[in-house]
């Protein structure tokens, strides 16, 4: 067992040495909205960077981070910002998403993914899972978890991404 | 019944094989990192890797399990494996030791079609007539291996898919075939169908199927999904419904939810239904360890929930829902309230109270959580559970109580210390105690180290529960991306 635990070890260093490579394209998908409207992320390129969040009305990180995200949108609105709240609630708790969001007065553009399959597709483990694409569907910069400041670096890697986009815009960006 | 073909032979398998098949799956990974690196650079890949090791001292027992996700996408092509390693698995795994190539599949999409041949996870509707899913933290992967089609249309989405689906121990079951069709003639309005057919061993040739809509407006939506079963006349006749509304006035929300299950667990081996339970899914420990075990042959029940703003940055909500079977039998019944409030500034409030009573005892819940923000990056948070107990048959009363005390700086890593305490008589041990450390490295690593005790406990998710033991010792979680 001990060797397993070594070889596999190994395999977790992968990520290290691959760190670059997140500037691969997101995965596409087709998911529907609250209203039963699918949204395709294929089609949606292009208007600017795209925040994509995995979480549960179950999940409470998920819930503390969905208020600071709110506050997030509202600060890049106008750079053609998309925030994807993609709620992985299952058939159980599916229901109380609409709700959910209706009593908080989230702008975002709600998506189910009730039985995780998108989820999986990005790879992602458990919510929250947050992943930040460029307007052409690049991923850019993706965190798992949350803790209170998290939308804090979440903001400078949406400004970096409007900076680029808007390289005459010689607004501050803060280092991280 | 068959075991899979391409997977683990069981307990039995030569360590020294092991240790190379490993050894070949390393390689294999990094030379397809290495060729989607410096080749095209149209080839491009995803993985993940999940380690969780523990050591457990009161049993003199190490669990070693491992998931290995990865995919290869080439212009509208996907190919993609997972590897496991369960060396042991933990004991309320179903699961038998060993290791392999557990899932494998070939996925083309383009446009609005999306084929895949090999292993993967689906639902039709609300899970009435299917739902393969995987629930790692209580070790629960019913798989399918087959293929599936699904297309999507501005006025249909059409699913079709067959296959083997997997029970908890890895058998797989008979062939099935299933499908669902979605009708959408405008936004507001959607129905179908899906449908089942297989055959049970014990049965001969089964079917089954439901019809739904969906209404959506800016007010509210509404949700109904009826199914019947195709047995054998000498089978009971089984039949599920479940509805579920919204209605939204200004900023009050309102939820019902129904569900009357007659007859209808469908398995044999595995269970292809995962039905809406109409229970609340709690947030806090205490609570959610009295979550009923679902059972689709009788059980009918609803849930009222309703939530409002009441001042700014806070949200209140109330909530009731009640389960019984046909002889009238309370199953289960719920009372819960809850605040969330932000104020002042930098400080985050939530209590919750909650009556909760099901066929052993009753209980009285008592929560809060406090969030404190330190400075820009550091945070505080408390959180403190209380639950009384009152035993139906011997009136025997005692409480539990949960603590944890977590200080994080963002995005990097969180120490938590976490005690429980009990009064109950019976139990073997009062008191529980650990500490846990999250880290986040490199944006690609999620770490946590546990190390400590924790109280045996009912771990449920979506209706389906397992017996997670005792455990005192020490356990790590790994979890990379690449």
């Amino acid at each position: 067992m001990r060797r397993c635990i070594v070889l596999f070890l190994l395999i977790c260093t992968v990520g290290a040495f691959t760190q670059e490579t997140m500037n691969n394209a997101a995965p596409d998908f087709v998911l529907p909205d609250l209203k039963g409207n699918n949204y395709k992320l294929s089609e949606n390129l292009n208007q600017g960077p795209i925040l994509i969040n995995f979480w549960a009305t179950w999940c409470v990180p998920c819930r503390e981070e969905m208020k600071k995200l709110k506050d997030v949108y509202e600060k890049f609105e106008g750079d053609g910002l998309q925030i994807l709240a993609i709620s992985i609630d299952d058939p159980k708790s599916v229901s109380r998403v609409r709700s959910f969001i209706n009593t908080r007065k989230y702008p975002f553009i709600v998506l189910l993914d009730t039985n995780s399959e998108v989820m999986q597709l990005f790879q992602a483990e458990n919510p929250p899972y947050t992943a930040l694409l460029n307007s052409e569907g690049i991923i850019f910069y993706t965190h798992s978890g949350y803790r209170k400041g998290d939308e804090k670096i979440l903001e400078d890697k949406i400004a970096m991404l409007v900076q680029t986009k808007n390289p005459d815009d010689k607004s501050e960006i803060k280092d991280e | 019944m068959n075991r899979r073909p391409f997977d683990r032979s069981g307990s039995g398998m030569n360590p020294s094989k092991t240790g190379y098949a490993s050894i070949s799956f390393i390689f294999i990974l990094f030379l397809l990192v290495v060729l989607s690196e410096k080749g095209n650079s149209q080839l491009k890949y995803l993985g993940n890797n999940y380690l969780e090791y523990s050591v457990d001292d009161k049993t003199d027992r190490r669990f070693f399990e491992n998931w290995t996700e990865f995919s290869l996408s080439y212009q509208n092509w996907r190919l993609g494996f997972q590897y496991e390693i369960h060396l042991p698995p933990q004991p309320f795994s179903l699961d038998t030791a060993g290791q392999g190539i557990y899932q494998r599949y070939l996925e083309y999409h383009t446009g609005d079609l999306n084929v895949r041949v090999g292993n993967f996870y689906t639902i039709l509707g609300r899970g009435l007539v299917l739902r393969s899913f995987e629930e790692r933290i209580i070790r629960w992967d019913t798989n399918i291996d087959g293929i599936k089609f699904d297309y999507y249309h501005s006025l249909f989405d059409l699913k079709l898919l067959g296959g083997r689906a997997r029970d908890r121990s890895g058998v797989r079951q008979n062939v099935f075939q299933a499908g669902e069709l979605r009708l959408k003639p405008v936004s507001q309005i959607h129905f179908g169908g899906s449908f089942l057919v297989t055959e049970f061993n014990a049965l001969g040739n089964v079917s089954w199927g439901s019809g739904f809509s969906q209404i959506n407006h800016p007010y509210g939506d509404v949700y109904v999904e009826y199914a019947l079963k195709n047995f054998p006349d000498q089978y009971p006749e089984g039949h599920a419904l479940y509805a579920a509304s919204n209605l939204f006035v200004g900023s009050l929300s309102l939820l019902v939810e129904f569900k009357e299950y007659e007859q209808f667990k469908l398995e044999e081996g595995v269970t292809y239904n995962n039905p809406p339970t109409a229970v609340r899914e709690h947030l806090y420990t205490l609570l959610n360890r009295i979550q009923p075990q679902q059972n689709t042959n009788a059980e009918t029940g609803y849930l009222l929930q309703g939530s409002y703003p009441v001042l700014e940055n806070s949200v209140a909500t109330l909530s009731y829902s009640w389960t019984e079977n046909p002889d009238d039998l309370l199953l289960y019944e719920e009372y819960y309230g809850q605040m969330e409030l932000d104020y002042p500034e930098d400080w985050e409030w939530v209590w919750a109270f909650g009556q909760q009573k099901d066929l052993v005892a009753r209980y009285l819940n008592f929560v809060n959580s406090t969030s404190l923000n330190v400075s820009e990056y550091y945070s505080l948070k408390f959180i403190y559970e209380h639950q009384h107990a009152k035993v139906h048959a011997t009136n025997r009363q005692y409480y539990d109580q949960v603590a944890s005390l977590g200080f994080s700086h963002a995005p990097n890593w969180t120490i938590s210390l976490l005690a429980e305490r009990t009064t109950d008589q019976i139990s073997d041990q009062d008191f529980w105690m650990g500490a846990q450390l999250d880290i986040n490295l490199f944006q690609n690593y999620d770490l946590t180290i546990f190390g400590g005790q924790r109280r045996k406990g009912k771990l449920c998710l979506g209706g389906n529960c397992v017996l997670r033991p005792e455990f005192e010792g020490v356990e790590v979680i790994l979890i990379n991306r690449f």
